[in-house]
């Protein structure tokens, strides 16, 4: 029916490509341009050769039957119709102005190149005797002048018949093309014409077939409906109207469900009349030929009767004798082993439909139920990789924050090296400091030896005063009264010894105690000169073991932002696997939604086989032959 | 009416006093020098010393007996200087850290002493001066005049002319 | 017997002023000294030898008893008095002007125990001196 319906379609277009050559034409612009002048000339003058062209025109496309022209106002202008190869010119005098008809009123606001096309309707020309009304489509096109102003409108009138009759005649079913309010255009299964003098048929699709029904298919380009009852109904949209969709006609096709067995059943009435037929004859035979004939006869017509039975089983009569009733017998044989055989083959085909029907069923069911798996699959991977996308995102956030402490450790730690540089610096400062404090305090232990070195000789001078102390009194104990004086200065030599012995002895006591202090000063200086160095030696260990840390703390940092990094395009890579692994499960899905549909369509062929079995099965056949 | 003066009483006093004083200058008073050898505590007596010295270098003279360390010389002229260990009966060696030599002379011979050091040169009442304790070495005993008390030390107080003398009988 | 206390000579009553001239050797760790005018000639040990002078050892001449003396530079010194003999010394050292003020007799106690021919000691440069008796 697709066929049937391009050509609808085909017919339109032409049609449209038509009216657009034709309203560019300069002659027909330039009649226009002339009419309202009243220059009867003028007039004149363009209205032969466009008379001309439009003859020429209708002889090219039979189709065309008139064509008309109409100003701004509404006024028609001229009318040409083309006829059974004659052409009539109407004028303007005897035309009508049509503004008020809702005709004019759908063309006039008509942009340039835009092409109107009304649906069909009846055409009842008057020159017509036949009383009989055709079907016409009427494109209307607005035209301009050169110079870009509308002038008027141009409409054509073309003959819808020849369209509908490529729908011609159906062998087993109807064809129908309604428009968008449900009027039949076309009915190839009337046999009686649509009356298109009342622009409509009686009926209406939706008579027949429900308002519903109607505002289904229309919803839909084209499709399949088996469903209704008895009948298998397949449709297709036409859109007319440029890229007006709401102006539809649909064909529709439509077959009777027993069509297809018409030819079996048929098949069968027929062979029922042949044996009733046959019957007859043998009665008649048999009361003529008696007995010797009855007995075949009688043979032929129980298989006779068998066989209308349904029951193909039948031995073969093999009748051998030569006379009519052998070859009667023969001809019958043979009919039943050609009933048989062809009983067979449908039985086979039904069979194979049915099983082929089972098989397309369980594939479907397979792969329904492979899909379902599939879909299960998809959607434990989808939630594992929304899992691991979520975890990456965890790590992410980890490893940010990994990233923000070990930025904070290295930060720290530098710190802490800057800190522990200066500690070192301040510490090697001290050391220096020391050192030159020992060095002092060492000059002052050998000082402080110098000193006991002056002691030395102050001790001696003790000793030489105490001798001479010794040896004045040895000397006052010689000399008598001299003697006796000399003695009291031997006693004051003796006290000023004395004296200066307490002295020196106390100078040395001080002078041994500032010694003692000079070496544990010396001891406490050297012991804390070595604990600076230990310190200096440890503030230097660690200086190292930061600077190990830092590095350390550095390394962290970059690895830490490699992971950040990572685990970002892992991220980017998980979301664009579950688009597409989303996509893949759509598309599950909707094979999933075909295979149902494939499974419906299956399921009703599966059910016409069980028909065609069942009937099958009323006909008995052997399986062998 | 006090029968004296105070200060009469005072005067009368202090004469009393010098002239204990005096008599006790008559009273026998010994002035020894008190030395040391070895560690040990002696005297001499003072009358038989005439020079106290600080130790000076000893020139060893050849042929001489071995007590006889040499000869020292002193602001120009030359002493002798000995050693007396033997006589007391110690070790004759010294320690090398003898500090003083006593100028003696007794018996017609003058020599230096060499001992320790020179402790003191005082008076000592001579009933302070014990007689020597019997348990005393014999050989020693001769030199020995008798014992005293220094410094809460005893003293052995010895005969330098008994030295002398015997040096000369060898 | 002469006192063997002899007095000691105060530099303001010096008997005799004068000087003589030694000669200055050093034995050991003594040192010596002998009048020039006692000395004919100071010459070397092979000369000696050659001469066959006389030679005794000095510590044998002046008896220090069992001291075996090491000569470290030996030179003869021949005796005015008898020429021919003559006493080995060492580390000649020079010839001193010796005043007679610090000519000093040995003390008495070693007198008593040297009798050897030391017949006095001397100060040159604050080292006592042993001087000796060549003839």
């Amino acid at each position: 029916m697709a066929q049937k319906l391009s050509g609808v379609e085909a017919y339109l277009n032409e049609n449209k490509i038509d009216i657009k050559e034709v309203s560019g034409r300069f002659t027909l612009q330039n009649l226009v341009e002339a009419l309202p002048t009243g220059d009867e000339e003028e007039i004149d003058f363009w209205l032969e050769p466009v008379q001309e062209d439009f003859s020429r025109l209708a002889l090219i496309r039979k189709r065309f039957s008139q064509m008309q022209l109409i100003d701004l106002e509404g006024q028609e202008i001229i009318r040409v119709i083309h006829d059974k190869n004659q052409t009539q010119i109407i004028k303007k005098e005897n035309l009508l102005n049509i503004k008020s008809q809702p005709f004019f009123k759908s063309i006039s606001n008509l942009k340039r190149d835009k092409i109107s096309i009304n649906p069909i309707m009846a055409y009842n020309a008057k020159s017509r005797e036949s009383g009989f009304s055709e079907p016409v489509i009427q494109f209307s096109t607005p035209l301009f002048s050169p110079g870009g102003k509308k002038i008027g409108f141009l409409v054509i009138t073309a003959r819808a018949g020849p369209m509908l009759k490529t729908f011609g005649e159906t062998p087993h079913g109807k064809i129908m093309l309604i428009d968008s309010s449900g009027f039949f255009l076309h009915r190839s299964d009337l046999s009686r014409k649509i009356d298109w003098k009342t622009q409509k048929s009686e009926e209406k699709f939706q008579d027949q077939y429900s308002n519903e029904f109607l505002n289904n298919i229309r919803a839909t380009p084209k499709g399949i409906i088996e469903d209704i009852g008895s009948e298998f109904l397949t449709f297709q949209q036409i859109a007319y109207d440029n890229g007006n969709f709401e102006k539809i006609w649909l064909g529709i096709y439509s077959t009777e469900k027993n069509e297809i067995l018409k030819p079996v059943t048929d098949f069968r009435n027929q062979f029922i009349f042949i044996i009733t037929l046959v019957l007859i004859f043998i009665f008649i035979a048999a009361s003529i030929f008696g007995e010797n004939l009855t007995r075949p006869l009688l043979k032929v017509a129980a298989t006779a009767k068998a066989i209308a039975r349904g029951d193909l089983r039948q031995k073969k009569l093999n009748y051998q004798s030569e006379d009519e009733i052998g070859i009667l017998a023969n001809t019958f044989d043979g009919m039943v082993e050609q009933l048989q055989n062809n009983i067979h083959s449908i039985s086979d085909t039904s069979l194979t439909l049915n099983s082929s029907s089972t098989q397309i069923s369980t594939a479907i069911n397979e792969q329904s139920s492979i899909a379902a798996e599939q879909s299960a699959s998809l959607t434990q991977i989808t939630t594992t990789l929304e899992e691991l996308s979520q975890s990456s995102s965890q790590i992410a956030e980890n490893s940010n924050s990994v990233v923000e402490t070990s930025s904070d450790a290295l930060h720290l730690s530098q710190k802490g090296a800057e800190s522990i540089e200066t500690l070192k610096e301040k510490m090697d400062g001290i050391l220096e400091n020391n050192k030159i404090n020992i060095k002092d305090i060492l000059n002052l232990g050998k000082k402080s030896k110098e000193i006991g070195t002056v002691m030395g000789i102050i001790n001696n001078i003790a000793d030489q005063t105490k001798l001479i102390a010794f040896n004045a009194a040895i000397e006052a104990s010689g000399a008598g009264d001299a003697g006796k004086r000399f003695g009291v200065v031997a006693v004051e030599i003796r006290r000023l010894a004395d004296n200066v012995m307490e002295s020196t002895n106390e100078i040395q006591n001080k002078i041994e105690e500032i010694q003692q202090a000079i070496n544990r000063l010396v001891v406490i200086a050297e012991k804390g000169s070595k604990g600076i160095e230990e310190g200096a030696t440890l503030a230097t260990k660690t200086i190292t073991e930061l600077g190990t840390l830092v590095h350390g703390a550095k390394s962290t940092n970059d690895e830490a932002k490699q992971i950040s990094i990572s685990t970002q395009q892992q991220m980017t890579a998980t979301s664009q696997v579950l688009s597409a692994l989303k996509e893949i499960q759509t598309g599950i899905h909707q094979s999933s939604v075909s295979m149902k549909q494939t499974q419906t369509i299956t399921n009703s062929l599966a059910d016409t086989s069980k028909d065609l079995k069942r009937l099958m099965n009323e006909f008995k056949i052997n399986e062998s032959s | 009416m006090p029968s004296k003066k105070k200060s009469q009483e005072i005067l009368e006093a202090i004469e009393e006093k010098q002239s204990e004083t005096v008599a006790n200058k008559n009273q026998t008073t010994i002035k020894l020098v008190i030395f040391t050898i070895l560690n040990s505590y002696y005297a001499f007596r003072g009358e038989s010393i005439k020079e106290i010295l600080p130790a000076a270098k000893i020139n060893r003279v050849p042929g001489v007996p071995n007590f006889i360390l040499g000869i020292i010389n002193v602001r120009g002229d030359i002493e002798s200087v000995i050693n007396i260990n033997n006589f007391l009966g110690l070790a004759e060696r010294g320690t090398g850290t003898e500090k003083n030599i006593i100028i003696a002379e007794g018996e017609g011979v003058r020599s230096g002493i060499l001992v320790g050091s020179v402790e003191d040169v005082m008076d000592f009442p001579e009933n302070s001066i014990q007689p020597p304790l019997s348990s005393l070495n014999d050989k020693i005993k001769q030199f020995v005049i008798g014992e005293t008390d220094y410094k809460e030390q005893s003293v052995t107080v010895l005969n330098v002319r008994e030295i002398f003398k015997n040096i000369l009988a060898n | 017997m002469d006192a063997l206390i002899d007095k000691v000579i105060h530099t303001d009553e010096s008997i005799k002023s004068g000087s003589i001239e030694v000669l200055t050797f050093q034995i050991d760790t003594m040192r010596f000294a002998v009048d020039l005018e006692e000395i004919y000639e100071l010459i070397e040990l092979d000369q000696a030898n050659q001469r066959e002078c006389q030679t005794t050892r000095f510590e044998e001449e002046f008896m220090f008893g069992n001291i075996t003396v090491n000569y470290i530079a030996p030179k003869v010194l021949l005796r005015k008095s008898a020429v021919s003999s003559g006493v080995l010394i060492d580390q000649a050292c020079e010839i001193c002007q010796v005043s007679i003020d610090r000519i000093r007799p040995l003390p008495g106690l070693v007198k008593l125990f040297n009798p050897t021919r030391i017949w006095g000691t001397t100060l040159i440069d604050q080292e006592i001196f042993f001087l000796i008796d060549l003839q």
